[in-house]
């Protein structure tokens, strides 16, 4: 008997590297390649290359030579890219409350005892699939045109002339055509979250006497903690990479007031600082990671999605 | 579990019937009707208006696309027709 006990665990191992073998053959590897040869050469590669590129003097062409921290000490200390981190953080901050908030309360209304419930969920999910370069050129045009005629009709001084030309107020035009684009995608993932609670809690509520703006307080909003979570970082990490509505509306003015950083990177190709905007995009990237970090410490062990 | 007498067994249809005796539109009332919900018309309402923002922008923006350049750039006719 114990020699029965005794042998037996040296097989088990074997046999489970074995069967670990026959699992993952060539085929395995034959459908990963392309995936994983791809991301290298479109992603992994070319920020090796930049990250190299950053500590060096390149203008994008000719000869270079290294100058070791340089760039990135230059970086922390101008005040074109700090305005440009400090406009993309309190414009992609503004944005993800706005968002939020509005994308939650159209997800309630949405999914509560309403007529033509189809054709309105359709009607709000459409400037998701519209381009937002589209978009912020249409928006400018209304923005330009049509509300400081309004403003005019009205009698409101601050809409009588364009707020995309007031250093003051051109972020909130920004934010209100971001928000107009990207609210569909966080209103669908509340509406998942709110049809996924169980109407048991709501009937057991009912009973007990709760309002409908208790059940929201104390029943709803709880319940859908890991939807708000996920979309507050994913649009958070999505607006921080804003280009396309702010080039569309401002093109980073008036001035370089709503100018972003992914714009201030992009600038760098064609006035010659290709190092210096490399260390400010490894820069970055090291916030973006950060924010990854964060996002997976937040969301760890939820199961919401 | 205790078994019930066996004399309980009868009984019960015989409750049934003495009952639908007693109410004969009782068996009427209790199939089961689909229930009408309420529908929330302040929140339709309300939806639908804020649905215009989504729609307004849309509508100059399919609409400019059938305009000409002249027209397009016209700053008073926005929400005007090509």
């Amino acid at each position: 008997m114990a020699t029965t006990t005794t042998d037996a665990p040296p097989a088990a191992p074997a046999t489970a590297r074995r069967s670990t073998k026959r699992k993952t053959d060539k085929t395995y590897y034959f459908f990963l390649m392309p995936s994983v040869v791809l991301f290298t050469l479109a992603i992994t590669v070319p920020a090796i290359v930049g990250f190299f590129y950053s500590f060096t003097n390149s203008i994008g062409f000719g000869d270079w030579r290294f100058i070791g921290l340089t760039n990135y000490v230059a970086a922390f200390g101008d005040p074109a890219i700090l305005s440009s981190y400090l406009f993309t953080f309190g414009f992609s901050t503004a944005t993800v409350i706005v968002v939020n908030v509005i994308a939650f309360l159209l997800a309630v209304g949405l999914t509560s005892r309403i007529r033509f419930k189809t054709a309105l969920r359709t009607i709000f999910v459409i400037p998701m699939v519209v381009s937002g370069i589209i978009i912020a050129f249409v928006f400018q045009f209304l923005f330009s045109n049509s509300l400081p005629e309004f403003g005019r009709a009205l009698g409101i001084e601050t809409l009588s002339s364009t707020i995309l030309a007031n250093p003051d107020l051109a972020w909130v035009a920004i934010v209100i055509v971001t928000a107009w684009q990207t609210m569909p995608g966080t209103m669908l993932i509340y509406i998942a979250g709110l049809l996924s609670i169980p109407g048991d809690v709501y009937e057991a509520s009912d009973i007990d006497g709760a309002s409908k703006f208790q059940q929201l307080l104390f029943i709803t909003l709880p319940l859908m903690f890991g939807y708000v979570v996920i979309n507050v970082i994913l649009g958070f990490k999505n607006y921080l990479n804003a280009y396309d509505i702010i080039v569309g509306l401002t093109d980073g003015g008036p001035g370089t007031a709503t100018r972003s950083i992914a714009m201030t990177i992009i600038s760098g190709f064609s006035s010659g600082d290709y190092a210096y905007q490399m260390a400010n995009a490894t820069m970055f990237f090291v916030i973006a990671v950060l924010i990854s970090v964060l996002q997976l410490s937040l969301t760890r062990g939820k199961g919401q999605l | 579990m205790a078994t019930p007498p066996a004399s309980a067994a009868p009984s019960v249809p015989e409750a049934k019937s003495t009952l639908k005796g007693l109410d004969p539109r009782s068996s009427r009332r209790r199939k089961p009707r689909p229930k009408m919900e309420r529908v929330n018309w302040t929140g339709t309402i309300l939806l639908s208006l804020c649905a215009l923002t989504v729609l307004v922008p849309l509508f100059v923006t399919i609409s400019m696309s059938f305009k000409t350049g002249q027209q397009a750039v016209d700053p008073t006719g926005a929400f005007t027709l090509p």
